[in-house]
């Protein structure tokens, strides 16, 4: 066979053994669900991947072992980590007829500490033929090390394009996984972003007791802690909001959602800049009188933008005791959130670590925060 | 020119559906008159004589209409061979004969003033020599052919059209393409992008509304009336010839990316699977790892758990199957039997089980999924038992590698009396060497089979 006959062979898809024909439900599921995109753009895309979900959800459903497909009915076109199966996050791309060489992945489906994809799906979608075909799969830790040895381009939209011939799992290497494997297991070790190692013994730690008798002590000045008035005072409203007045917006919003400071807790914030990150954090503590053990002390940390700015995505705030990650809080892409916070009690003798990781992956950790009486 | 005979003889189908050559002695007398040269010459290229049939046709020289029915000729002779070469690839496995295809495409009758228009003479109308060979250009537009289209994916086999091709294609994808691979200057490029954007608007918009009231099926060339709404300034006819052209820059893009990824695009490996009766153990060196006290303790954890682990699954498919409208289920098993237990090809099974081609029984079966299944709930069950650790703790680098293992331990002949006589092949040879996996596959099948009866 001469060669100009082999590549027009190559023109044609062969029905194959992950080839998936699409119910007419799943079609008409399809059809509907993506004319809530208004854009004409997003819509077709929206389509081609609701396709391909319903795609993957019926090759799944092949096997005689139940591998049950989660996604969000009523947004289910993120083109981000846009379905679960068995505690595996997946992140399910789209190829069309073009079958492009490079696929494109979001890079916050990397990053996101919280909401990373544990395993990458390419699905080819034969919109005409109403069929689907899970073409190859991607491990997230192997996108990692193509990440870190910088064979990655990243685009101007903040994806990262891989190419064809770098999606190294068959189908069938994703079901073996899906069906055998701990979603642990794609976790463990790889990490994009480490927590930062306490610093247990080599900071010396600031005391927010001092907060209430309305002092900083020596370590807080030094980490240029600047104290905030006591929440009770209402302040006018100017042109240009000070650090008090956003706060206060801030804990009138949170008190909506159900989060409340009592008015005796007093606060304090510093500009990150001084320690070389974006940002402003705030920090409030208050005793906790109700508790039916021993006395505690609250901390809340609430980080935001410097005046002007926004918070870049895969931003993160993390809070440690002395043995363990209490919270890890990431800005998300497409979450739309300006603020990341998070409140931990403790008794009078603990210590809280607070890291911030910042957009491009640079840690700090603060020095400790004890309550000393 | 390998075969100057070719610019006179017309491939052509007789009524019978047989493909006849038909020498038109008229032509080759005019050639051998006016092209001695060239006819005799094996070094002479077939791109220049056709360009020199090609400018006597279209610059309606006297004996053009010859020029042109030789053109017609040597196409009738690609379009012949494209058919084949279908039929060859694909024939056993989805059924395609290159009988059917040929009345669809073959369509010339080599008659020189015939109200019909063949293929032929559009593929030539349309032809540029500056562009690309006479050849090339004939299986382009006959794999184009959209009632072969039609038949071909009857048969499971689809071929993406270019409006499907267009649709599916965004703005940062053809300027990559056209900048990287088409090495287009910044104003092609930005043309393109603007043609592209005209057409999607309208033809996307068009193609949800017609799918949302239930159409279905291929994507049809883009009316008038949308040809003038992607652009009023322009006659549709030239949108046409743009969107086309466009179309053609991104399926050579696609061709090349699909031929550097064999792997996605031409995967034969399950065909090679409904061979695997009686195959020769495989891959040791996949096992280098295991050592031959744990393969012997895999192999007695084997003995102990296939059956179940086979029946489980059989017993869930046939549920599934079963529940569907046209309950398959007992046809899942017989096909099974037919062709685990006594060895027959998918081809033969087809008719037995009321199915038409190879394919549909291949995708009825799916063995391979079936296989697949089997060691997976081994892996659970086995990794366990052997190393007494929990399976939420297998690490990801065993875990092939025990797979593996796997289907190497499943795919090792044994002696199986069992099997053979679960099977009930009066005529096999007294001790039958079958496949571990076969053996006890047969031996769950029997009972349920009788079940049915």
């Amino acid at each position: 066979m001469t060669y100009s006959s082999q590549c027009q062979l190559l023109d044609l898809d062969p029905d194959q053994g992950t080839t998936v024909h699409l119910t007419t439900g799943a079609v008409n599921w399809a059809v509907e669900v993506c004319q809530e995109q208004v854009d004409t753009d997003n819509q077709w895309f929206c389509f081609l991947q609701a396709m391909a979900l319903k795609g993957l959800q019926q090759w799944l459903d092949q096997g005689a072992q139940a591998l049950p497909l989660d996604y969000s009915h009523k947004a289910p076109l993120n083109p981000g980590v846009n379905c679960q199966v068995k505690g595996f996050r997946l992140c399910l791309l789209v190829q069309g007829s073009l079958s492009d060489g490079l696929i494109s992945i979001p890079r916050y489906t990397l990053r996101d500490p919280l909401n990373f994809a544990h395993l990458y799906i390419l699905a080819e979608v034969q919109e005409e033929a109403d069929q689907v075909t899970i073409l190859a799969g991607l491990r997230r830790d192997r996108l990692v090390s193509l990440k870190e040895s910088g064979d990655l381009a990243l685009s101007r939209k903040g994806h990262y394009h891989v190419p064809l011939e770098d999606w190294d799992l068959s189908p069938e290497d994703l079901l073996l996984y899906l069906h055998c494997l701990n979603p642990e297991t794609l976790e463990a070790g790889h990490s994009e972003k480490q927590v930062p190692a306490r610093r247990l013994y080599l900071q010396p730690a600031l005391n927010a007791r001092d907060w209430l008798k309305d002092k900083l002590d020596s370590v807080a000045e030094q980490f240029h802690w600047t104290l905030l008035p006591p929440l009770a005072l209402s302040h006018q409203l100017m042109s240009v909001q000070s650090p008090a007045e956003e706060l206060e917006t801030l804990l009138k919003d949170l008190e909506q959602q159900g989060v409340t400071i009592p008015e005796t807790a007093r606060g304090a914030y510093q500009e990150l800049h001084h320690q070389g990150l974006p940002g402003r954090l705030y920090a409030l503590t208050w005793k906790v009188f109700d508790s039916h053990y021993s006395p505690e002390w609250s901390l809340f940390l609430c980080l935001g933008p410097s005046p002007g700015e926004s918070l870049a995505p895969g931003t993160e705030l993390i809070v440690q005791d002395e043995t363990s990650v209490l919270v890890r809080q990431g800005l998300n892409e497409d979450s739309g959130e300006v603020y990341l916070y998070t409140q931990v009690i403790g008794n009078f003798d603990e210590q809280f670590t607070v890291s911030i990781i910042s957009g491009e992956g640079t840690p700090l950790t603060l020095p400790p925060f004890t309550f000393h009486t | 020119m390998d075969n100057p005979f070719h610019y006179w003889q017309l491939m052509r189908l007789r009524s019978s559906g047989q493909s006849q050559i038909q020498a038109n002695l008229e032509v080759q007398t005019w050639l051998q008159e006016r092209f001695p040269m060239a006819l005799l010459e094996p070094d002479y290229p077939d791109s220049q004589f056709q360009r020199q049939l090609c400018n006597c046709w279209r610059e309606q020289e006297q004996d053009g209409d010859l020029a042109q029915l030789s053109l017609r000729c040597f196409i009738s002779h690609q379009i012949h061979q494209a058919c084949l070469h279908l039929a060859q690839r694909y024939g056993e496995r989805y059924g395609l004969s290159s009988q059917e295809l040929l009345p669809l495409v073959l369509d010339d009758e080599g008659k020189l003033d015939s109200v019909y228009r063949p293929l032929s003479l559009e593929i030539l109308e349309s032809y540029n020599p500056d562009k690309s060979a006479l050849s090339t250009w004939t299986r382009q537009l006959a794999y184009n052919h959209p009632g072969l289209n039609r038949v071909l994916l009857d048969k499971g086999i689809y071929r993406a059209s270019d409006w499907a091709i267009l649709n599916d294609t965004n703005a940062e994808q053809l300027e990559r393409i056209l900048r990287d691979y088409h090495l287009c200057s910044n104003h092609e490029i930005t043309q393109a992008l603007s043609l592209l954007q005209q057409y999607q608007q309208i033809y996307r918009r068009d193609r949800l509304l017609q799918r949302r009231l239930g159409q279905r099926g291929r994507c049809q060339v883009p009316t008038e009336e949308q040809l003038q709404q992607m652009n009023p300034t322009v006659s549709s006819g030239v949108v046409l010839k743009q969107l086309k052209h466009l179309a053609s820059q991104l399926r050579e893009y696609r061709v090349h990316v699909r031929s550097g990824n064999p792997r996605l695009y031409q995967p034969r490996d399950e065909q090679e699977l409904e061979t695997l009766v009686g195959q020769q153990p495989g891959d040791w060196g996949a096992m280098e790892d295991e050592s031959d006290r744990f393969l012997q303790a895999y192999r007695q954890a084997l003995k102990d758990t296939l059956a179940g682990a086979i029946a489980q699954v059989l017993k869930t498919n046939l549920d599934k199957l079963r529940c569907r409208k046209n309950g398959r289920d007992y046809a899942y098993l017989q096909g099974l039997h037919l062709s685990q237990c006594q060895g027959l090809s998918m081809m033969k099974i087809a008719p037995q089980i009321g199915l038409t081609s190879q394919v549909q029984v291949t995708r009825l079966l799916n063995l391979k999924r079936l296989r697949l299944e089997v060691r997976h709930l081994l892996i659970a069950k086995l990794y366990q038992r052997l190393t007494q650790e929990a399976l939420n703790y297998i690490p990801i680098e065993r875990l092939r590698a025990i797979d593996q293992t796997l289907e190497t331990l499943l795919t090792e002949l044994v002696d199986d009396i069992m099997a053979e006589s679960a099977a009930g092949t009066q005529s096999a040879q007294p001790c039958q060497h079958v496949s571990r996996f076969n053996a006890a596959l047969c031996r769950a099948i029997c009972p349920l089979r009788q079940s049915f009866e």
